[in-house]
């Protein structure tokens, strides 16, 4: 019996094994994906370059910035940067073009907030309100037909939970790995324009290199008691590490023991049936999740009202180490 | 109808309703109120103007988009290039042409034609090097060859590193 990670509103679906199988892994892979990205201010830094006022006669270059921009909305990120690097003004031209659309790329690929589920096979329903109209009319469109299932004894009403899994199975995507951020056609891509001749690469090496780590947010100089945490955007709830130094170690645990859906208990680990019987009804299935450093929460949520249920969660997590993993495991180990 | 002079001081009449996708003319006409005024549009050309009125003409009755529909954040809107065979068909003219015509669309507040403009800019950068881009639009890498020497020379450097 398999469970799947997915990501209803990337369209995305990862996993696919025995949830004993994957529970302990440590794959920050998965946890890095539901951080927003940030990138560094850097980026917004005019680079000194050598620019000359075109002597061409380029009716391109004369477009005012806002019409570039609006050119730039229909393009990609590596289209955009290959238009950057045809010379000195016209990396300066789009400067914050490029910053757009390198942080739509991002996010586009950021399962941060979005509404996440960890489905079993032998689930038989899902959690109340996940699927909303919106998404059952775009299932319709991924399928190319309306909602009405074929049974054994004829057509039925549309079943939110099968259609979902008709639809993921057959048409939900692969995440790419998070560290690599592009394909292999686009990075070849990438790494053909580290010799353009126009811009130096001390200035335009971060934006072809694109090194995921870059953007993933770094506690602020003097927070020190900044720690990563896992928030469900519509509970308001969350779970929190102990330290920073732990990492984010433990908060894909917790994260299994909370989205999980599923109507059959096996989830393949040694526990009492109470615990695998509450894992598989996940009080945070099908919500909006991320995780983000404290210090971004409390800046961002200031004066808003949220629930701190790391006590009981870590419980859970440590309590399955003790009777599955023999103890090797805790959540706020570093 | 109404009257419109262009830059070159050209004169030329359309109908209420065609002239009216403009949005600026639109608006200096609710302002002006009936009135045989000619309009002035300094900063479009006859040959320009021409084509816009043929746009205008073409999309004559259909509905006008909204107000706000610019300003969604959305990151999801605008994937699509697509364009209208017909669209395309009056989109097909030189370099020149079309820039002047984006830049009339963007002066004349006609969001369609703004985006058929943009759009079909987009679709001559996909997919392009720099080079190629270069050569599309005569954008010139103006440095001195001693310049650009030191470029390369400094890229390899940090390739090998």
């Amino acid at each position: 019996m398999g469970f799947y990670l997915i990501s209803i509103d990337n369209l995305q679906i990862s996993l696919g094994a025995d949830f004993g199988e994957f529970f302990w892994d440590e794959d920050n892979d998965k946890i890095y994906r539901l951080i927003a990205p940030v990138i560094p201010s850097s980026y917004l830094e005019s680079d000194r370059l050598v620019q000359r006022i075109s002597t061409t006669a380029t009716p391109f270059l004369n477009l005012p910035p806002e019409l570039l921009f609006l050119v730039a909305e229909y393009l990609d990120y590596a289209d955009v940067l290959c238009l950057s690097l045809t010379c000195p003004n016209m990396w300066s031209a789009t400067s914050r073009i490029r910053y757009i659309s390198l942080s739509t790329k991002l996010n586009r690929r950021s399962w941060a907030g979005s509404r996440l589920i960890c489905l079993g096979d032998y689930a038989e329903d899902l959690p109340t309100g996940l699927i909303t109209s919106s998404d059952l009319e775009q299932m319709d469109e991924i399928l190319g037909h309306p909602t009405i299932f074929e049974e054994d004894d004829g057509p039925t009403e549309p079943r939110d939970f099968a259609l979902l899994y008709r639809v993921y199975q057959s048409y939900y995507s692969r995440p790419e790995r998070f560290l690599t951020i592009c394909g292999t056609s686009e990075k070849r891509r990438y790494m053909n324009l580290l010799s353009e001749p126009s811009i130096p690469r001390r200035v335009s090496h971060k934006w072809t290199s694109l090194n995921e780590r870059d953007f993933i947010p770094k506690p602020k100089p003097g927070m020190k008691d900044d720690r990563w945490m896992l928030r469900n955007l519509s509970k308001k709830e969350f779970v929190i590490k102990a330290q920073l130094t732990g990492g984010v170690h433990g908060l894909l645990q917790a994260l299994y023991t909370l989205i999980t859906w599923s109507n059959d208990p096996g989830i393949s680990m040694v526990c009492e049936e109470e615990v695998s019987e509450a894992i598989i009804r996940g009080p945070w299935a099908g919500d909006r999740i991320d995780v983000t450093l404290k210090s971004i929460h409390d800046f961002e949520q200031e004066g808003e009202s949220w629930e701190d249920i790391t006590v009981r969660v870590a419980g859970v997590v440590d309590g399955l180490s003790e009777s599955d993993n023999w103890g090797k495991f805790k959540f706020d180990e570093d | 109808m109404v009257t419109l002079v262009t830059s070159d001081n050209e004169k030329f009449t359309a109908d209420k309703e065609v002239a009216e996708r403009s949005v600026l003319i639109k608006n200096m006409l609710e302002d002006v109120g009936e009135s045989d005024q000619p309009i002035p549009l300094p900063n479009v050309s006859s040959s320009v103007l021409k084509k816009v009125l043929e746009y205008c003409e073409h999309h004559r009755g259909e509905p006008l988009p909204a107000a706000d529909a610019d300003t969604t954040q959305d990151d999801t809107r605008k994937r699509t290039t697509d364009i209208s065979e017909w669209d395309q068909k009056f989109i097909t003219v030189d370099q020149e042409m079309l820039f002047e015509i984006i830049l009339a669309a963007n002066y004349l507040d006609i969001k369609s034609l703004l985006d058929v403009g943009c759009k079909t800019v987009a679709n001559m950068i996909k997919g392009k090097t720099p080079e190629e881009i270069r050569k599309l639009f005569n954008i010139v890498n103006d440095f001195t060859p001693e310049e650009e020497a030191q470029i390369k020379k400094e890229n390899e450097w940090a390739e090998d590193r």
